[in-house]
């Protein structure tokens, strides 16, 4: 038996490894897909090319860097002065709060929520 | 070279020229016509050039069926391996910097974006890895893109000991499927190589490096494969200079004789034009080369620091390069019953290992932080090329030791 079967069953175990990442991938929901499931229909609305801030109250630090991720390549700043409009997510606890604290000084373009968080999108009126 | 070995280089080497012409093609905003014109010659030429040979070398390799039987089982826990250590988004770096710059590049119009943001995004990391994703995702449909990084990901985790193993197995087939084996079985390389991270396929340049220099005096096609391979290890992590650098200096007689020295041109041009362009007009500059000023000489003679990065070295070994550990002790065992010096390519490893060492000293963070963060990915990336020249001394011998398996 020579090294042309070697290299037929690697590639044999590299496609079935791939299969079944594939199909894991599609049942399995992480942190992250949920977060994707919060944040759909987002990415219509602020443009490629938008300056977009984000603040999180009472969250983990990393759903900046997902949310930044997720809506890429629209470029989303944590620290920046130079923004159009803010993407906010907050503990489902604080929506109405968060949602009165906004709704007084700037425009809610966009708002969602699921069982974890709220988000709105923001800008000024 | 082998013909197996000549197929492994061809695919990786044609990934490689494939990111290059997708960000050149990028930067001069040359149409897609453009782009694929270039990606199907890329691709003929790695084909004829690389792996069609004329003047083949081709081992009539018979295998036994217990070594046939043993490969299997390898595989098998390979990809069980690979499969379990695996995860949906990859980790941590992967979405937060490869996959997330991919989706830059994936934008032809927008794609200078990536180099406006300055929040941990590391804008000045190069691009072998984000390109080629957004090169392949851009030809995928929807449903495949999270499937994509994974696969090239695997790719280069299967790579890896394969190619070892069809060097090895020529010359000495129980240690090629030892090796083999032992990258089988490697949690910690198969996590690493699974993550997603750009570590993996530079290791696997690196070694590519090494392989084609064993042939560089055969045919001198080796020399612009080596070239190639070590300028594609700088388009994949900024680390990759420092290899390059190394090896670039070992091997300079080969590089820059008179009778090579257009072959490797030749390998470095593509690369080193796309990093080009990329650091010249792209990124803004790397942070630990931003950090550094003029008393930044005097941490070299810090004895804590320098003590500091030896532990945590010693402790990675220990836990997770231990038969690396034991193959180098072997390896020198050898030597002094042979009465023989270290080969010239250990003392290149040895060298980079000192310099990604000597790194941490100019670490503007905390250097606990930054040794527990990176120093076993550095030593991630250096561990195929230090696991291939050993096994090569072993593999000398082939009548000696071989174990007929």
């Amino acid at each position: 038996m020579k090294i042309r079967f070697q290299s037929i069953l690697l590639l044999i175990a590299f496609i079935v490894v791939s299969f079944l990442f594939y199909n894991r991938i599609n049942k399995e929901q992480d942190e992250t897909d949920k977060l994707n499931k919060g944040l759909s229909g987002l990415e219509t609305i602020i443009p490629i090319n938008g300056n977009i801030t984000i603040k999180l109250i009472n969250t983990k630090v990393e759903l900046w860097c997902w949310a930044r991720y997720l809506l890429g390549p629209r470029y989303i700043a944590s620290k920046t002065n130079n923004y159009d409009s803010v993407l906010t997510i907050g503990t489902i606890n604080l929506k109405d709060s968060l949602y009165n604290a906004y709704s007084k000084d700037l425009k809610i373009i966009w708002q969602n929520s699921d069982d974890q968080y709220c988000y709105f999108l923001s800008c000024k009126q | 070279m082998d013909k197996t070995s000549r197929l492994i280089l061809s695919i990786s080497v044609f990934l490689g020229i494939v990111s290059c012409i997708y960000f050149i093609c990028l930067f001069f905003k040359l149409p897609q016509l453009l782009l694929f014109a270039f990606t199907i010659l890329a691709f003929f030429t790695t084909y004829l050039y690389i792996y069609k040979e004329n003047n083949t070398f081709n081992p009539i390799t018979q295998f036994t069926l217990l070594h046939y039987f043993l490969f299997i089982i390898c595989i098998f826990i390979l990809a069980q391996n690979c499969y379990n250590l695996s995860l949906k988004h990859g980790q941590w770096d992967a979405w937060a910097i490869w996959n997330y710059h991919a989706k830059f590049l994936q934008d032809s119009v927008n794609w200078k974006k990536l180099f406006q943001s300055t929040e941990c995004d590391h804008p000045d990391y190069p691009l072998f890895l984000p390109a080629t994703i957004a090169f392949f995702s851009n030809l995928l449909p929807k449903n495949l893109l999270l499937l994509f990084p994974f696969i090239l990901s695997l790719l280069f985790t299967f790579l890896i000991p394969y190619l070892i193993y069809s060097q090895l197995v020529i010359k000495n087939k129980f240690i090629a499927l030892l090796i083999f084996y032992l990258f089988c079985q490697d949690v910690f390389y198969i996590t690493r190589g699974v993550s997603q991270y750009a570590d993996t396929p530079l290791a696997f340049f690196f070694l590519a490096a090494f392989v084609c220099m064993e042939y560089a005096d055969k045919n001198k096609k080796y020399i612009a494969l080596a070239a190639l391979s070590i300028g594609i290890c700088i388009w994949t992590k900024n680390e990759g200079s420092i290899l390059a650098f190394i090896f670039i200096l070992f091997y300079a007689n080969k590089f820059f004789n008179q009778r090579t020295i257009f072959y490797s041109i030749g390998g470095f041009l593509i690369p080193i034009i796309a990093l080009l362009l990329f650091k010249t007009a792209c990124t803004s500059s790397n942070d630990m080369i931003a950090a550094q000023n003029i008393h930044s000489f005097k941490r070299l003679f810090v004895k804590e620091g320098s003590l500091m990065i030896y532990d945590s070295f010693v402790k990675n070994m220990n836990e997770h390069f231990y038969y690396l550990k034991v193959g180098f002790f072997i390896y020198l065992i050898l030597c002094i019953f042979q009465k023989r010096m270290p080969d010239k390519k250990i003392f290149l490893l040895i060298s980079c290992t000192l310099a990604y060492s000597i790194l941490y000293l100019f670490s503007p963070y905390g250097l606990d932080w930054h040794l527990e963060t990176s120093q076993n990915r550095l030593m991630h990336q250096l561990m195929p090329a230090w696991v291939y020249v050993i096994s090569l001394k072993f593999c000398r011998n082939k009548d000696n030791v071989n174990f007929y398996i």
